[in-house]
C-alpha cells in the first residue's frame, strides 16, 4: 500500500509545471555554480603552483641561515567547487620562519592576491543552492500534501480503504524525497560528470566519499524540510495557512536564524583591540629579550649589546625581535671568532626561548580567540538544520575551519622540522647563521654565495584522513539525526490526531 | 471609491496572520540591530578612529616644528575614513572595505664605500598616495547577510509585499468576489490603484514602525551624535525603501493577475523573490571574477620597483650617485640638486600612476559586479542604501577621491610657504633644497572628510533612477496585464 501512495505522489507532482521549472532551475543553477567555481579551482591550482615555484626559487638564494623563511602553501580540495566553507577568508599560504610560530590567519588581513575589494559583494555555493532554494521547495511541496488533500476531499477517501494513517505518512514521505532527490541527483551527477571530464582535477577515494556524502546530507537536510511542511500541514487544516507558517519557518530557519547567529558571533569579535594588545605584548616581551641578551653579553664581559658584532669586525649589525638582521663586513684579524659564535648560540637559543613565550603570550588572541568563536558559531549553528548542513558538508569537502586548523599543526610541525635541521647543521653557532664572511678584498668584491640547503626538509602535506572528517562533522550529523527525528515524531502524533471532518 | 478600496485592502491585511508574521519578524529584528549598535564595537572604533587622528595632527605638528622640509618630506601621514554613523542602516559592506589611505614617505639607506670607508647614507624616497588593502575591522566569520536595515526591509519585508499581493486579484477570481466587485461602476485602474495602494500602506506602516523603534532605542542607548544632515539621510533612505516595496508591491500584484490559480501565484512569486533577493546578487562576484582578470599585487610591486625600460629604481649605480647628492649636497651646485629632484619627482609620478592603475582595476572589477548585482532591484535597494548611509563602495571611493584632493593641497600649501622663503633653494622632495622654517599645524589643510547628504546622493542617483524605474515599469505592466486578463476563470 505505501508503494502505491508513493507512486501517486511522485506522478502527481513529476508532471506538474511547478515541479519540472523548478528542478530546471535548480539543476541549472548547480551546474552553472558548479562551473563557475571549477574555474576558480584551477586559478587557486595555478597559484598554488606559482607560489611554491617562487618560495623554491627564494630558498636557493639565502645565503646565510638567518635568513631561512619559507611559505607552505594548502593544497586546494577539488570539493570547493562544491563548498568553498572557509577558503574565501583563511590564508591558505602560511610563512614560516624560524623565530615566529605559525596561526591561522584571515586572508584579509594580509592579502597579497586577487582583488579584495571585491569582499564587498557575497557569493553562493552549490551546497547553498541546496540549503535555501530546495529547503524552499521541500517545505512548499509538503505544505499541501495533507492539507491540501483534505480540502480536496480525497484524503478522507483515501481513508476509507484499509491503509493505515502510517502508511499514509510513510507514502507521502518517500513520495515526496524521492520527487526531490530528482534535482539534486541531476545536479550532482552533472558535477561528478565535470570533475572526471576536467584535466585540472584529481578526485581520490576521500574526494567522492565526500561527493556521495554531500549528496547525501542535501537529501536527509531536504527530508527534514519536507517533514516541518508536512508537520505544519497536520497542523493547520488549510493550505493558505499553512503556506504561510511554512514561509515564516523556512525564513527563520534557513535565513534569520544562521546568518543571525554568525552576526551576533562576529560581534563578540574586536579584530582591532585583539591586534592592537597582541602588538604590545608581542613588543613588550621582544625588548625583554633584547635586554636578557645585553646582559648575556656583559656578563660574559664581550662588550655591551648583543650580537656583539665588534668582537669581529668593525661593522654593526642590528637585531630586533623575530626577524634579525645581520651585517658582517670584514672580519677583523684580530677578532674573537670563537667568543663571538659561543654568545650567538646563546643568543640565540635564548631567542628561540622567547619566540616560545611570546607564542604562549599571544597565542589566545591570535589563534585562541578567533578559535573558541568559530567553535562557539559552529555550535550554535546547530540549533538550525541549515547551520548543521553547512557544518557536515563543509567537512565532507575539507574546506571548514578545522580542516585549515589540521593544516596549520602540519605547518607548525614542518617549522619544527626546520629547527631540527639547523640544529644538525650547529647553524646558531657557525658564521653561515649570520652571513659568510669575507676575509679577503676579493671575497668581499665577488657576490655573496648561496648555502648549500639540498638537504633542506620539503614540506609534505598530508591529507586529513576520513576518519578525522568524519569525526569533526558527527555532532553536525547528529543535530541533523536530532531534528530528523523530532520532525518525524511531530508528523505522526499529528496526522495521528488528525481530524478530517474538520 | 478608490479609498473603500483602499481601506478594505487595508483593513484586510492588517488582520492577516502573513502581516502579524511580518511585523514581528521585522520589529524584533530591527530592535536586534539597535542593540547590537548599542552594545556592540562601535564606541570602541570611533575610539580607535579619534586616537588616529590625534596622532596624525601630532605627527604633522612635530614634523612642522622640525621645519618645512621635514613636513613636506615625510608627508602627510596616513588618512583614516571616519567610521559611519549609519553604519547600523547599511554595514554589509563597511568592515570590508579599508579604512585608510597612506601618504608616508620612507628614509632610503645606502652603504657607500668611499675612500677605504664604509659610510650609511640615506634619503627620503618621496611620499605617494598608497591605497594599503589589508583590514584591521574584517568580520570573523563571512555571511551573506548582516542584520541591518536593508537586510531586514530588502529581505523581509519584500517577502512580506510578495505575500501580501500574490493573491490580490488571483484570490478574488478564485473565491468569485472579483466578478461582484466588477460588477459595480468601477474602473479597473481604480481597483489595482486601491490594492497597490491598501497593501503599500501596510507594508509602510510596518516600515516606520520598525524604524521609528529602532531610532528610539539607538538615539536614547547609543551614544551617536547624529545632526540635521543624518536626519535628512535617513528619510532619503526611508523613501528608497518605500519605493523599493512599491516596486515589489506591483510586481507581486502583477504576477497575481497573470496567475491563473493561487497556487500557481504563489510559486511564482516565491521563485521571483528568491531569485532577485536571495541569488542573483550573490552572482555579480563569481561572474566579475571570471571576465575580468585582477593582476596580482606582487607583479603590481615588481612593476613598480621596475621602471618602464627594466631598470631597477633600487639599481646599486643610481642609488649610489642619490646617496652622493644628499651626503654632499652642501659642496654640489644646485643645477646637481636640481636634477637628482627631477629624478625623483618622475620616479614618484611613475609609482603614484602603478598605483593608482592598481586601484582602478580593482575598483573596475567591484563595478563590474555590482552593475551585475543592479540588474536585480534588490541589488540597486542596497547600493542606494549604502550610498545614502555613507557606507560601502560609494562612501571609500569619496574618501580617496578627498584624500586625493588633500594630499594635492597640503603639497601645493607647503609648496607656496617654501616659495615665500627667500633662504630655501626651491629645490622640492630634497631635503637641502627646502626651507628650513617651522610650519604650524594651522598654516597647512589638515584632512577632513566632507560628507554631504547632497553628495552622497549623487553617487547613488544611477541606482535611485533603477529603482524608480523598477516601480514605475512593474506598476504598468501590472496595469497592462490586469486590463488584458479575464474575470471568470
Amino acid at each position: 500500500m505505501i508503494k502505491t501512495i508513493w507512486k501517486k505522489e511522485l506522478l502527481e507532482q513529476l508532471t506538474s509545471r511547478r515541479f519540472i521549472s523548478c528542478t530546471l532551475i535548480v539543476v541549472l543553477l548547480i551546474w552553472v555554480i558548479g562551473l563557475l567555481r571549477l574555474a576558480s579551482y584551477e586559478r587557486a591550482q595555478a597559484e598554488q603552483d606559482r607560489i611554491v615555484a617562487e618560495t623554491a626559487d627564494e630558498l636557493r638564494k639565502i645565503n646565510s641561515y638567518h635568513k631561512l623563511r619559507t611559505k607552505v602553501v594548502r593544497t586546494p580540495s577539488p570539493l570547493e567547487v562544491m563548498d568553498r566553507g572557509v577558503t574565501e577568508q583563511k590564508n591558505s599560504v602560511v610563512p614560516i620562519e624560524i623565530y615566529e610560530i605559525p596561526y591561522l590567519a584571515d586572508k584579509n588581513t594580509l592579502s597579497t592576491t586577487g582583488n579584495p575589494l571585491l569582499a564587498i559583494i557575497g557569493s553562493f555555493d552549490v551546497v547553498h543552492v541546496i540549503q535555501i532554494f530546495l529547503a524552499l521547495l521541500a517545505i512548499l511541496f509538503a505544505c499541501e500534501s495533507i492539507s491540501g488533500e483534505k480540502e480536496d476531499g480525497t484524503l478522507a477517501l483515501m481513508l476509507t480503504t484499509n491503509v493505515s494513517r502510517m502508511q499514509v505518512v510513510i507514502g507521502k514521505f518517500l513520495g515526496g524525497i524521492t520527487l526531490l532527490n530528482i534535482p539534486i541527483f541531476l545536479g550532482f551527477l552533472g558535477l561528478a560528470i565535470f570533475f572526471i571530464a576536467s584535466e585540472h582535477v584529481q578526485l581520490t577515494g576521500i574526494d567522492w566519499v565526500g561527493i556521495i556524502g554531500t549528496w547525501l546530507a542535501s537529501l536527509f537536510y531536504i527530508a527534514i524540510f519536507y517533514l516541518i511542511g508536512m508537520a505544519i500541514s497536520c497542523y493547520t487544516h488549510n493550505t493558505s495557512t499553512s503556506l504561510i507558517y511554512s514561509l515564516f519557518i523556512w525564513t527563520l530557519l534557513v535565513i534569520i536564524m544562521p546568518s543571525g547567529i554568525t552576526f551576533l558571533v562576529n560581534q563578540q569579535f574586536n579584530r582591532q583591540a585583539d591586534a592592537q594588545q597582541a602588538a604590545a605584548m608581542e613588543d613588550e616581551l621582544w625588548d625583554k629579550y633584547q635586554r636578557q641578551a645585553n646582559d648575556l653579553v656583559r656578563t660574559a664581559g664581550t662588550g655591551d649589546t648583543y650580537p656583539p658584532f665588534r668582537l669581529v669586525t668593525n661593522m654593526h649589525g642590528y637585531s630586533s625581535g623575530s626577524t634579525p638582521g645581520f651585517q658582517i663586513g670584514a672580519i677583523r684579524k684580530d677578532g674573537r671568532t670563537a667568543d663571538f659564535l659561543n654568545m650567538l648560540k646563546a643568543g640565540e637559543n635564548l631567542r628561540l626561548q622567547y619566540a616560545q613565550k611570546v607564542w604562549h603570550a599571544c597565542s589566545s588572541l591570535w589563534e585562541g580567540r578567533p578559535r573558541s568563536l568559530i567553535h562557539l558559531n559552529a555550535q550554535l549553528q546547530r540549533i538550525t538544520p541549515a547551520g548543521a548542513y553547512l557544518e557536515v558538508t563543509g567537512g565532507l569537502a575539507g574546506t571548514d575551519a578545522g580542516a585549515f586548523y589540521d593544516f596549520i599543526n602540519q605547518a607548525r610541525q614542518y617549522r619544527e622540522q626546520l629547527l631540527e635541521y639547523l640544529r644538525a647543521h650547529d647553524a646558531f653557532e657557525s658564521m653561515e647563521f649570520v652571513g659568510k664572511p669575507s676575509f679577503t678584498r676579493k671575497e668581499r668584491s665577488a657576490k655573496r654565495s648561496a648555502l648549500d640547503l639540498s638537504d633542506l626538509p620539503v614540506f609534505a602535506e598530508r591529507r586529513e584522513p576520513l576518519a578525522q572528517r568524519l569525526s569533526r562533522i558527527a555532532p553536525g550529523l547528529l543535530s541533523l539525526f536530532i531534528y530528523a527525528g523530532l520532525t518525524w515524531l511531530a508528523v505522526i502524533r499529528l496526522f495521528s490526531c488528525y481530524d478530517i471532518r474538520r | 471609491m478608490l479609498t473603500t478600496i483602499i481601506k478594505r485592502e487595508f483593513i484586510a491585511h492588517i488582520q492577516s496572520l502573513r502581516f502579524s508574521l511580518a511585523l514581528m519578524l521585522c520589529v524584533g529584528l530591527m530592535v536586534l540591530n539597535a542593540l547590537v549598535l548599542v552594545y556592540s564595537t562601535h564606541r570602541f572604533e570611533r575610539d580607535v578612529y579619534r586616537e588616529n587622528i590625534t596622532q596624525q595632527h601630532q605627527t604633522l605638528r612635530d614634523n612642522g616644528a622640525a621645519g618645512l622640509r621635514q613636513l613636506l618630506l615625510e608627508g602627510p601621514g596616513v588618512f583614516y575614513k571616519k567610521p559611519s554613523e549609519l553604519a547600523f542602516c547599511a554595514g554589509f559592506a563597511d568592515n570590508k572595505l579599508p579604512d585608510k589611505v597612506g601618504a608616508e614617505s620612507y628614509l632610503v639607506y645606502m652603504a657607500v664605500h668611499s675612500g677605504g670607508r664604509s659610510i650609511d647614507k640615506s634619503f627620503y624616497w618621496p611620499w605617494i598616495l598608497s591605497f594599503p588593502t589589508e583590514l584591521k575591522d574584517a568580520p570573523l566569520l563571512s555571511t551573506f547577510i548582516t542584520i541591518d536595515w536593508v537586510f531586514v526591509i530588502g529581505v523581509l519585508l519584500s517577502l512580506a509585499a510578495f505575500l501580501f499581493t500574490h493573491d490580490a486579484i488571483v484570490g478574488e477570481k478564485e473565491s468569485g468576489v472579483l466578478k461582484l466587485v466588477m460588477a459595480n461602476s468601477l474602473p479597473r485602474h481604480t481597483l489595482l490603484w486601491g490594492k497597490f495602494w491598501g497593501a503599500l500602506l501596510v507594508l509602510s506602516g510596518v516600515l516606520v514602525l520598525s524604524v521609528v523603534l529602532n531610532l528610539l532605542i539607538v538615539l536614547v542607548l547609543a551614544e551617536l551624535s547624529l545632526d540635521f544632515s543624518h536626519a535628512v539621510r535617513i528619510v532619503i533612505m526611508v523613501l528608497i525603501s518605500v519605493v523599493y516595496l512599491a516596486g515589489c508591491t506591483s510586481l507581486g500584484v502583477l504576477i497575481s493577475a497573470h496567475s491563473s490559480t493561487r497556487r500557481v501565484s504563489l510559486t511564482t512569486v516565491l521563485f521571483v523573490w528568491v531569485s532577485m533577493v536571495l541569488l542573483w546578487p550573490q552572482t555579480g562576484k563569481t561572474i566579475a571574477e571570471l571576465f575580468h582578470q585582477e593582476t596580482h599585487e606582487l607583479e603590481h610591486t615588481k612593476h613598480v620597483y621596475e621602471h618602464g625600460d627594466g631598470t631597477f629604481i633600487w639599481h646599486p649605480i643610481r642609488g649610489h650617485a642619490f646617496g652622493l647628492a644628499e651626503e654632499n649636497n652642501n659642496r654640489l651646485d644646485p643645477a646637481f640638486i636640481k636634477k637628482f629632484s627631477s629624478a625623483l619627482r618622475s620616479e614618484r609620478t611613475h609609482h603614484q600612476e602603478l598605483e593608482n592603475a592598481l586601484l582602478l582595476r580593482r575598483i573596475q572589477q567591484v563595478n563590474l559586479a555590482q552593475n551585475i548585482v543592479r540588474v536585480s532591484p534588490m541589488g540597486a535597494y542596497q547600493y542606494a542604501m549604502e550610498a545614502m548611509a555613507g557606507t560601502g563602495l560609494p562612501r571609500y571611493r569619496h574618501f580617496i577621491d578627498q584624500a586625493r584632493s588633500y594630499a594635492q593641497r597640503f603639497e601645493e600649501s607647503l609648496l607656496a610657504l617654501d616659495r615665500a622663503d627667500s633662504r630655501s633653494l626651491h629645490i622640492p622632495f630634497v631635503k637641502t633644497g627646502l626651507s628650513t622654517q617651522k610650519v604650524k599645524l594651522d598654516q597647512i589643510p589638515v584632512f577632513a572628510e566632507n560628507l554631504s547628504a547632497a553628495s552622497l546622493a549623487s553617487s547613488a542617483i544611477v541606482d535611485l533612477a533603477l529603482l524608480g524605474f523598477f516601480a514605475v515599469f512593474t506598476y504598468l505592466a501590472a496595469y497592462l496585464v490586469w486590463l488584458r486578463s479575464s474575470i471568470v476563470d
